[in-house]
């Protein structure tokens, strides 16, 4: 054998060849993952409320520079409340997902599917994945990092205490009690919800207990 | 919890790839273990991450190697880390794990190697990929690939002692 075989063989050697890795092992890469793209979509989320912000301040400029012949003072533009389609909510009947149970979707939409975190309900056919809230419904707890009381209008969610708020140009967010937990309804302004069909859709949720607040 | 169908596939792709991931991170760090779990840790967050395009293109294993070597190289590249120095010594020999044996003095020497020179040996030698692949995964030419894996073995004939050109006998002139 030469030198140089020797290495060739020496270095093949080196190879691992494959084999089983513990359940264990498997879980925590599962976990580490998952929380990477929880953190990713909270990232893109959040950085859509900032665009947002910024497009909502700048209309109100354009609108404070127009001027007003009015005594009434220069209101602060609000997100077009317009949505993008109407939309009808229906009695959903099918398969439930682990942490969330509805009653009632909008008409078209089916359950997505759910993470410990949150239950997506979207159009028949979309497959952008669990990770992506736009043109969708998501249902979730509060992340458990948030200290600060909820903002928006009050609202009754089933008779106990909600806060509904618009961002996004129109999307939903509602934050209300459910009597044990602090849940979180957001509905893209795509869907074309009203803000009773959105109170609506929340009173037919019910949390079990495989849901899990995030955190961040 | 029922899973969801991306939870199912990339857990069965850790279960039956991670081992070998985790062989090939060791080989590439010449033997660092905790830095070979910290590339596959990364690996296979950015795996997920890209679930749809990474069991697309050539398969889950194909582009797992593919983001295994670039993320040693680009680990390689980062300010904080030291670069190697050839030095006429092996360097210290990386502990093996206890229920594998494992060719210390080759993973030591592996360390001598520049990191691109050091993926080419291994991708070509270790885990057998042609040129071509390794060129893809390289994201560089099948020139460049054979003359870093030349060049990559050289190196390592030298530092080996036990590799080292035997000279030649001398000749009987030379004996006078």
């Amino acid at each position: 054998m030469t030198d140089l075989d020797d290495l060739t063989g020496r270095l093949q050697r080196l190879d691992t060849q494959p084999s089983a890795t513990p359940d264990e092992t498997v879980r925590r890469d599962l976990l580490r993952a998952r929380g990477a793209a929880r953190r990713r979509a909270a990232r893109r989320f959040t950085a859509g409320i900032g665009v947002a912000a910024v497009t909502a301040v700048g209309v109100t400029l354009v609108v404070s520079n127009q001027g007003t012949t009015s005594d009434q003072p220069p209101t602060i533009a609000q997100p077009s409340p317009t949505p993008d389609a109407t939309a009808q909510l229906v009695a959903y009947t099918g398969a439930q997902q682990p942490g969330f149970v509805v009653t009632k979707v909008p008409e078209g939409f089916v359950l997505e599917g759910a993470t410990p975190f949150n239950l997506n309900i979207a159009r028949a056919g979309d497959t952008s994945g669990l990770d992506v809230f736009q043109d969708k419904l998501v249902v979730m707890l509060e992340s458990s990092s948030v200290t600060t009381p909820p903002e928006g209008d009050p609202v009754k969610v089933g008779g106990l205490d909600g806060w509904l708020r618009t961002s996004e140009g129109g999307t939903w967010t509602l934050t209300y009690d459910d009597g044990a937990h602090r849940v979180v309804v957001q509905a893209w302004k795509s869907l074309g919800l009203t803000a009773e069909q959105v109170v609506e859709f929340a009173e037919g949720v019910t949390v079990t207990a495989e849901a899990q607040a995030g955190v961040g | 919890m029922r899973p969801k169908p991306r939870d199912a596939e990339f857990e069965e792709f850790v279960r039956s790839n991670r081992r070998r991931l985790l062989g090939t991170a060791t080989v590439l760090t010449a033997g660092d273990h905790h830095l070979a779990e910290d590339l596959v840790q990364g690996t296979l967050v950015r795996m997920y991450l890209a679930w749809g395009r990474a069991t697309k293109r050539g398969g889950a294993a194909a582009y797992a190697r593919r983001v295994l070597v670039n993320s040693f190289i680009d680990h390689r590249r980062r300010p904080s880390v030291s670069r190697e120095t050839a030095t006429a010594e092996l360097p210290d020999r990386a502990g093996a794990p206890a229920e594998e044996p494992v060719d210390a003095a080759l993973l030591a020497a592996l360390g001598a190697l520049a990191p691109r020179m050091r993926a080419a040996v291994v991708l070509r030698h270790v885990l057998d990929l042609s040129v071509e692949d390794a060129a893809e995964v390289l994201g560089c030419s099948e020139g460049t690939v054979k003359s870093q894996t030349a060049r990559g073995l050289a190196r390592l004939r030298e530092v080996l002692p036990e590799l080292a050109p035997v000279p030649p006998p001398p000749l009987e002139g030379d004996l006078a």
